[in-house]
C-alpha cells in the first residue's frame, strides 16, 4: 500500500495515512464538494482494511478544528468503516484532538464517539501550546 | 450612486453590520470572507466557541447559496426563470443564480448571520417549511434527527432540507427565521436568519 498524503488547504484537511496503520488528519474541512475530497481518503481506508488482517491495529489521530455538514457525512462514513473493523476484532483507536476552549469540536467528537460500538475513542483536549503528536 | 454610498455605509453601521457581501457567491469568496470574519471575531475577543459558531453558520448559509446555484445551472435551461420586474436585470439561468447576499452583524452581545438569494418558488417554500419543522424540535430531537440524516445514503448536495439546515438549527442560539418573498409565479427570494 502506498502512503496517502494530501496537502492542507484553507478548506480541506491535511491527510497522512501510513500503511503501518496510523491515519492522521488535521485542519478544517468545508470544501464545496466534500464527497469529492473524501473519496480517495475513504477508498484508501477501504483498501487498507481489505488488505489488513483482522487483528491489525489501527490508530486514527485527528485534530479537526471545524467541519461543515457535508464533511460530517463523509467523516461518519470514515468512522463507520473503522467501527466495522473494530467489531471484526481489529484493535482500533481514534484520538480526537481539540482545543480545550473549542466546545463545538469537543461536542462533535463526542457525537461521533456515541455512534461507535467497538472503536476505542479517546478525547484529547489541548491548550494554547497545540496538539502534541497530532 | 456615489452620493448614496455614505448613507449606505451609515445604514449598515446602524444595523450593526460587521460584514456584507452581495454578488456571485463562490467557494473562493466564502473562504476569503470567512477568514476575514474569523480574524474580526478574534479581534473582538468573541471567544473560540462563539467564533466557530458564527463561522459555521456563515459557511452553511453561503454553501446553501452556492449549492442552489449549481442545481439551477443544471436545470436552468429547461425551465427559464420568471423574468422578474421589467426594469430589473435580465435573468439568465445558470448565471445570476449564483448571486446572493450575506450579512454578518452584531445585535447586543450576539452575532447574527443573514443570507438571501433568488431560487425556484417551490424550493424556497420547502426551505421555509423545513425551518418551521426544525424550529418545533427540542435540542435532543434535533440531535437525533441530525445523526439520522448524517447516515442517510443520499447526497448531502441533493434537493430538500438537508444536513446543512439541521446543523444551522442546532448551532443557532435562537430559532432560525425564514422569509420567502415571491417574485412572480415561479421564483422567490428566500431569506434565512441565524444567531451565533
Amino acid at each position: 500500500m502506498q502512503r496517502l498524503t494530501i496537502e492542507r488547504t484553507r478548506s480541506t484537511l491535511a491527510v497522512d495515512f501510513d500503511p503501518q496503520g496510523v491515519l492522521r488528519m488535521h485542519g478544517e474541512s468545508y470544501p464545496e464538494n466534500s464527497l469529492k475530497f473524501f473519496q480517495p481518503v475513504l477508498t484508501w481506508l477501504e483498501e487498507f482494511l481489505a488488505a489488513a488482517g483482522p487483528d491489525r491495529p489501527l490508530r486514527a489521530d485527528l485534530d479537526i478544528v471545524y467541519f461543515n455538514s457535508s464533511s460530517s457525512k463523509a467523516l461518519m462514513n470514515f468512522f463507520d468503516m473503522l467501527d466495522e473493523a473494530a467489531r471484526g476484532g481489529a484493535p482500533v483507536t481514534v484520538v480526537w484532538r481539540y482545543h480545550e476552549e473549542n466546545e463545538i469540536a469537543r461536542e462533535c467528537g463526542e457525537e461521533f464517539a456515541e455512534d461507535m460500538e467497538a472503536v476505542c475513542f479517546e478525547m484529547a483536549p489541548y491548550g494554547d501550546g497545540g496538539a502534541n503528536g497530532a | 450612486m456615489i452620493d448614496k454610498l455614505h448613507d449606505f455605509y451609515e445604514n449598515l453601521a446602524e444595523d450593526g453590520v460587521v460584514f456584507c457581501f452581495s454578488g456571485p457567491a463562490t467557494q473562493g469568496v466564502l473562504e476569503s470572507i470567512g477568514e476575514a470574519l474569523k480574524r474580526k471575531l478574534e479581534l473582538e475577543a468573541a471567544g473560540l466557541t462563539a467564533t466557530q459558531r458564527v463561522f459555521s453558520l456563515f459557511v452553511e448559509l453561503m454553501q446553501n447559496i452556492i449549492r442552489y446555484s449549481a442545481e439551477r445551472a443544471e436545470c436552468g435551461s429547461a425551465e427559464p426563470f420568471d423574468a422578474g420586474p421589467a426594469d430589473g436585470p435580465a435573468n439568465i439561468p445558470g448565471e445570476d443564480c449564483r448571486s446572493g447576499v450575506v450579512v454578518v452583524g452584531r445585535s447586543d452581545a450576539r452575532y447574527f448571520v443573514l443570507c438571501g438569494n433568488v431560487g425556484p418558488l417551490d424550493r424556497c417554500l420547502g426551505i421555509r417549511d423545513a425551518i418551521a419543522m426544525l424550529g418545533a424540535m427540542a435540542p435532543e430531537e434535533l440531535k437525533a434527527h441530525y445523526k439520522r440524516m448524517r447516515r442517510e445514503t443520499r447526497s448531502p448536495e441533493s434537493r430538500g432540507a438537508g444536513l446543512g439546515l439541521i446543523e444551522m438549527a442546532r448551532q443557532s442560539s435562537e430559532p432560525l427565521q425564514c422569509h420567502v418573498k415571491p417574485l412572480g409565479s415561479e421564483t422567490a427570494f428566500v431569506s434565512i436568519r441565524a444567531v451565533g
